[in-house]
């Protein structure tokens, strides 16, 4: 798969299903008929999580395609800054300087997703010992 | 600095504004200050600003619905002051949802003199604007769960809700006021904008757009006869095209509260 492929698959459509999912969860457009004040239980996961955890598989797919093929160290050292990137947004929330409540469950679901597609998206080209 | 770097730093650069910008546009974050010393001062009267700048938060003994379930039975006859929109509405209670990811929700008893302001109340999570604050008083728990109810005494930053102007021969136009009637509604005429949702041999879901829906159960069963198909297929299927649909509301379903009604007709705009 080439790169445009995978960031189409890893990046935008992570995205654009984080942007659905506010569309769907939160708003008030008629065209979602199991209204959210009806389902008490579920969509606190859904409406508060998914589209953060979409954000962090977005940003840990760009960063692994961005340095796929490079060497190991180079590319998970720019992981872990991605992973930095994920934490210090939910961090900056804590700390008033970004818009937000800080919410430990969004830290830990915006940098394991991170770290999860960091490690899974590029298939078999994803972590080679020597420079290309 | 290498094109890899380079693209790599601007992308984390877009990573991070969008997601300070979704936070600006989707998070209403809650305070979780307790005020646990000073006794409640809110009176239940009826006033109403638009603007929630204007007004400072009352006085209020609990302002997270954990925070009261933390003091128990304790809880008991304070107060609660709480951003909220809210969910199923009928005659004399509404259930609150409150705003933000510390969630939560109540249900609310309300006297009818504050139906106006309840019904100003958001029936989703408002995107951009303010979710309202409102005072409540806790009665107790609800008796098969943990969630508490209250009485709700205070509706601040939203405008009271005047009555819908109804066309000749019609009842209701919202399926707010079908909703808020309940049983009532029986017999009687809505005339609600609407789009056609899951169609049966003889039935379909009718999906109220804009105002025309409102808190809780926003749908309602439509039949119709063999000689009204053509007048079915003229309605919108699709929600961005809603239709002024004339419907009699006949019967409520027993455990979901949904309306089954019949057509009337289709008024075209």
């Amino acid at each position: 798969m080439t790169r445009g492929k995978l960031a189409a698959k890893h990046v935008a459509l992570p995205l654009a299903l984080g942007a659905l999912s506010y569309l769907v969860w939160r708003s008030a457009l008629p065209f979602w008929p199991s209204h959210v004040a009806l389902w008490k239980s579920a969509p606190s996961v859904l409406r508060d999580h998914f589209a953060d955890g979409a954000w962090g598989w977005a940003l840990g797919a760009f960063v692994s395609i961005v340095w796929l093929g490079e060497r190991t160290p180079r590319r998970a050292a720019w992981i872990g800054v991605a992973a930095l990137v994920a934490g210090g947004v939910e961090c900056l929330q804590y700390a008033h300087v970004l818009r937000g409540a800080f919410d430990p469950v969004d830290l830990v679901v915006q940098v394991g997703a991170v770290v999860l597609a960091a490690s899974t998206v590029g298939g078999t080209r994803k972590w080679i010992s020597a420079p290309v | 600095m290498d094109k890899r770097t380079g693209l790599t730093l601007l992308g984390m650069a877009g990573f991070v504004l969008l997601a300070a910008g979704s936070q600006r546009r989707t998070s209403i974050s809650t305070t979780t200050t307790v005020t646990t010393s000073t006794p409640a001062t809110v009176t239940p009267t009826a006033s109403a600003k638009p603007d929630p700048e204007d007004e400072p938060d009352p006085t209020t003994d609990y302002k997270t619905i954990d925070d009261a379930k933390l003091d128990g039975k304790k809880s008991y006859g304070k107060t609660l002051l709480l951003k909220v929109w809210r969910g199923s509405t009928d005659a004399s209670s509404v259930t609150l949802f409150v705003c933000g990811k510390v969630g939560g929700f109540l249900s609310v008893k309300y006297p009818v003199e504050q139906r106006a302001l309840v019904k100003a109340i958001p029936s989703t999570i408002p995107m951009q604007g303010h979710c309202p604050r409102v005072v409540l008083k806790i009665t107790g728990k609800e008796a098969y769960t943990d969630d508490l109810k209250g009485d709700l005494q205070k509706v601040m930053d939203v405008t009271p809700k005047e009555a819908e102007t109804l066309p000749p021969g019609v009842d209701y136009v919202s399926m707010d006021d079908i909703n808020i009637d309940g049983k009532k509604a029986a017999g009687k005429i809505a005339q609600l904008k609407m789009y056609r949702g899951s169609t049966e041999e003889s039935k379909f879901t009718g999906y109220p757009c804009g105002s025309a829906g409102g808190g809780g159960l926003n749908f309602v069963y439509v039949n119709f006869t063999a000689d009204q198909k053509d007048m079915v297929k003229d309605i919108s299927s699709s929600a961005l095209t809603c239709e002024p649909v004339k419907i009699k509301l006949t019967t409520q379903q027993a455990y979901t509260s949904t309306w089954n009604s019949q057509l009337v007709g289709v008024t075209k705009e």
